[in-house]
């Protein structure tokens, strides 16, 4: 018991026997052992926390890249800054942009989708994985055991988040500093916004009950976070100082530098780490730190059937994605009236809009549908590693024990997921009309949003069929979803600017479509979308079903 | 059930390497095997989770992976461990996986859930492994399937509900059941199976009644006597020759002798003057270590 942390029981029982000495030896901050815990991670997850520093690496590196050769000329940059920058959509996307007559403020502001929403998510995903995941999947128990302090696992994910976020604004700080001294202020921001990030979900994994709850928990809140910022971005709000995206913003690398913010972003992110450890004691290990409350003894009709039991485990996860992208599609569509006074007082908007025959509100929806499809690939990604999870977990060997057949097992993981990514497509989309209809007044765009949103029906069931022909080919391949995921967004986000070849664009589903509603929707590409999903998912139950079940 | 020279492979390492196994109808069969010999595998492939390499296999006379579903309509099967919904509670579970199942015998899950002390309210995050494993015991038990698969069924269990299992199985077996039970449960097999069939290394070494491989395992034989004749050591099935002398001058003769050899070895004994005889039958712990360990 010499090395054990002080526990309260174990303080108790040292007052008790009155050895003052005794109680000195035992360590006091309960951090034994976090330098062998970490270096562990260093080693177990080596892969991971190379990969996704350089993934940030990359991203940033190849826009920098970009952006010097489009936009080369002053009268270039100027239009750019009286276009896109003026853009109330673009912002409520990519955030404020700031010297965007600079080739740095364009960069910068280029990057704002994966700034601030995507680079944050995986930041919360790290923080997540080397917490709670590591202890649902009870490999803490064993360690726990030996030399290891309460607080130690909490240390350990700290120094490693530090170190591997430290790398990608290494590798950001060398890919901007041809912008000088502005893109290394700039990477050190990423730095300090990503770390305060990883102490949201530091501390998503001490509150939600299972390592699944901490990740769902922590990008909620980076959801909640970014849409926040949306609209204060979007409608031009002096209250940018309410989420920590506001003291980002506040850094002006490029025009007006400040570091000061930097104190308030890694400042609060080490107060959140703490936060954490003084959460870590008021729970159990392995508990989160709600209690589970006690449930029906017996089960509805509903879960006695494979599709029930399906919709039952992602019940959550789809109403997690639905606020979100309802909230999401209502907020562009109230950011659409911003646009239009944009446009009327602005030209050179009208210009590149004229060039495009589109209204202002059709360019704000056509992003927005976009964004909306993608999302409901997110939740289908999202869905998929659930999907897996019951296989990998041997659960799936249980129901595939009884009268359930693999083919009506993956039917049904094909239905749920196909119409649950579906109605939150329409859903959101018509939140979106919703919200058009709100700042305008004009009652037909409920109808066009929605409209807008079945053009990428069959584009978004392609996209389901294509995540789980990969999971019905091998359990391995569960995060697939998440890499279809980010190559959509990506190529919607970034593909112009990265000039990225044709071929590469096709790989999206959803570019296939077209760009409605400022160019009508392609009826033979929706066609072909269809009939490919039909095929894949038809593909994915014959391979399902000629494989071993993973264990 | 019927498994002739069946091979699994996982890579280049070889799980099943051509398993025999019988199981008649309303048989009990015990089926045991040190870790990693292949048992889980082979009862994975019977269930048509994985499909075998070679050799032929059939569970009432279909195939396990082209008559999945036919054959999961007559059976239920236990693994040994269990994994459950966390945010379903126990009762959710045992609902979902009895209607998956086709239903159960009416009362049947109540009186179950009595017997085994379960709580059906609480999430199944909050089990422990054993509870967990009741949680499936429950569901496998509370149907009327002929055959019940149980892979390693009671890890986590407590003595009691041990018992409990016990007297399930007894049960289920005296309504004409049949049984296939992976156990590393010495007593647990020795009070519940007609047959058992040891598994190493991917193939069946032993096969019988646990009279027959009590019978194939030798008998340790004691005596003390003045002088221990000289042929006793040369018998032939007679092994492990020890001859020491006690305090009082006798020799103290011990040897293991095959059911052969065992007459012969007593008669020898017994006509040199030979006193305090002790023949001592192998217990199931010497059969299986002896299977668990030969030819190495």
């Amino acid at each position: 018991m010499k090395h054990s942390t002080p526990t309260r029981s174990h303080s108790k029982v040292s007052a008790a026997t009155g050895s003052a000495a005794h109680r000195s030896r035992e360590p006091r901050w309960g951090l034994t052992g976090w330098w062998r815990l970490a270096r562990l991670h260093l080693r177990t997850f080596r892969r991971r926390l190379i990969l996704w520093p350089l993934l940030i690496g990359a991203l940033v590196f190849s826009t920098a890249q970009a952006v010097p050769g489009l936009y080369d000329t002053a009268a270039k940059r100027a239009a750019y800054a009286a276009t896109a920058g003026a853009s109330a959509a673009t912002q409520a996307f990519n955030g404020r942009g700031h010297a965007l007559n600079t080739l740095g403020g364009i960069t910068a502001y280029e990057l704002g989708f994966y700034t601030l929403l995507v680079f944050p998510a995986i930041a919360v995903h790290l923080a997540v994985h080397l917490t709670r995941t590591q202890e649902a999947a009870g490999r803490l128990d064993l360690l726990a055991a030996g030399r290891l302090g309460r607080r130690a696992p909490l240390l350990a994910a700290t120094f490693v988040l530090a170190l591997v976020l430290g790398a990608a604004c290494l590798l950001s700080a060398a890919a901007l500093a041809r912008f000088g001294s502005g893109g290394v202020l700039y990477s050190v921001g990423l730095f300090a916004l990503l770390f305060f990030f990883a102490g949201i979900g530091l501390i998503a994994a001490q509150v939600a009950g299972d390592g699944y709850g901490a990740h769902s928990l922590g990008l909620g809140v980076v959801g909640g976070l970014y849409i926040v910022r949306a609209v204060i971005d979007g409608a031009d709000l002096p209250i940018s100082w309410l989420t920590p995206y506001g003291w980002f913003d506040a850094l002006r690398p490029f025009d007006k530098p400040n570091p000061l913010p930097l104190l308030a972003l890694a400042g609060g992110g080490l107060l959140l780490a703490m936060v954490a450890t003084l959460l870590r004691e008021r729970r159990d290990l392995g508990a989160g730190l709600i209690a589970p409350s006690p449930g029906p003894a017996r089960a509805g009709r509903l879960l006695g059937t494979p599709a029930g039991l399906i919709l039952r485990l992602l019940r959550g996860t789809w109403i997690g994605w639905f606020v979100a992208a309802a909230l999401w599609g209502f907020v562009i569509g109230m950011i659409a009236n911003q646009m239009r006074d944009l446009v009327e007082s602005n030209p050179a908007m009208q210009d590149m809009l004229g060039a495009k025959n589109a209204s202002p509100e059709d360019l704000m929806l056509s992003v927005g549908g976009f964004f909306l499809a993608a999302l409901a690939i997110g939740f289908a990604a999202q869905a998929a590693t659930r999907l897996a999870g019951e296989e990998t977990s041997g659960r799936l060997a249980g129901v595939l024990a009884t009268r359930v057949s693999r083919r009506r097992w993956w039917g049904s993981g094909l239905v749920v997921v196909g119409l649950g990514a579906i109605g939150l497509l329409l859903a959101s989309a018509l939140a979106m009309g919703i919200g058009v209809t709100v700042s305008t007044g004009r009652l037909a765009a409920v109808g066009e949003g929605l409209g807008l949103g079945a053009d990428f029906v069959t584009a978004v069931l392609a996209s389901v069929a294509i995540i789980l022909l990969a999971l019905s080919a091998d359990a391995r391949l569960a995060a697939f979803g998440w890499v279809l995921f980010g190559v959509v967004t990506t190529i919607q986000f970034l593909g112009q600017t990265l000039n990225l070849p044709g071929w590469v664009m096709n790989l999206s589903p959803l570019h296939h479509v077209g760009q409605p509603p400022i160019d009508p929707a392609s009826g033979g590409a929706i066609l072909a979308l269809g009939v490919l999903a039909v095929a894949l998912a038809a593909g994915s139950v014959a391979l399902f079903r000629r494989r071993d079940l993973a264990h | 059930m019927d498994c002739r020279g069946v091979e699994k492979r996982f890579g280049t390492v070889s799980a099943l390497d051509g398993l025999d196994l019988q199981l008649g109808r309303g048989e009990v069969l015990g089926f045991l095997g040190p870790n990693g010999a292949g048992k889980t595998t082979a009862i994975r492939g019977l269930l048509g989770q994985i499909r075998f390499d070679a050799g032929s296999a059939t569970v009432f006379g279909r195939d396990p992976w082209h008559e999945t579903i036919a054959i999961h309509e007559r059976l239920s099967y236990v693994p040994g461990d269990v994994s459950l919904w966390p945010g379903l509670t126990g009762g959710e579970c045992i609902d979902a996986l009895l209607a998956f199942r086709g239903g159960s015998c009416a009362g049947k899950r109540e009186e179950l859930i009595e017997r085994f002390d379960l709580d059906p309210t609480k999430r199944a995050r909050t089990y422990s492994k054993g509870n967990r494993q009741k949680v499936a015991l429950i569901a496998a038990l509370a149907t009327d399937a002929e055959l019940l698969m149980l892979d390693e069924p009671t890890s986590g269990l407590d003595p009691l509900m041990e018992a409990q299992f016990r007297d399930c199985v007894r049960e289920a077996t005296g309504e004409g059941r049949t049984v296939l039970l992976s156990s590393h449960i010495l007593g647990e097999v020795e009070a519940l199976c007609d047959r058992v069939t040891i598994l190493r290394r991917g193939k069946a070494v032993a096969t019988g009644t646990l009279d027959d491989l009590r019978g194939q395992t030798a008998t340790t034989v004691q005596a003390t006597l003045d002088a221990v004749p000289d042929q006793a050591a040369s018998v032939e099935g007679v092994s492990g020759v020890d001859v020491h002398t006690d305090p009082e001058g006798r020799q103290r003769f011990t040897a293991r002798a095959s059911a052969a050899a065992l007459p012969v070895l007593v008669r020898l004994l017994l006509e040199a003057g030979g006193t305090a005889l002790r023949v001592e039958p192998p217990s199931l712990d010497e059969v299986f270590l002896e299977h668990y360990e030969e030819d190495e």
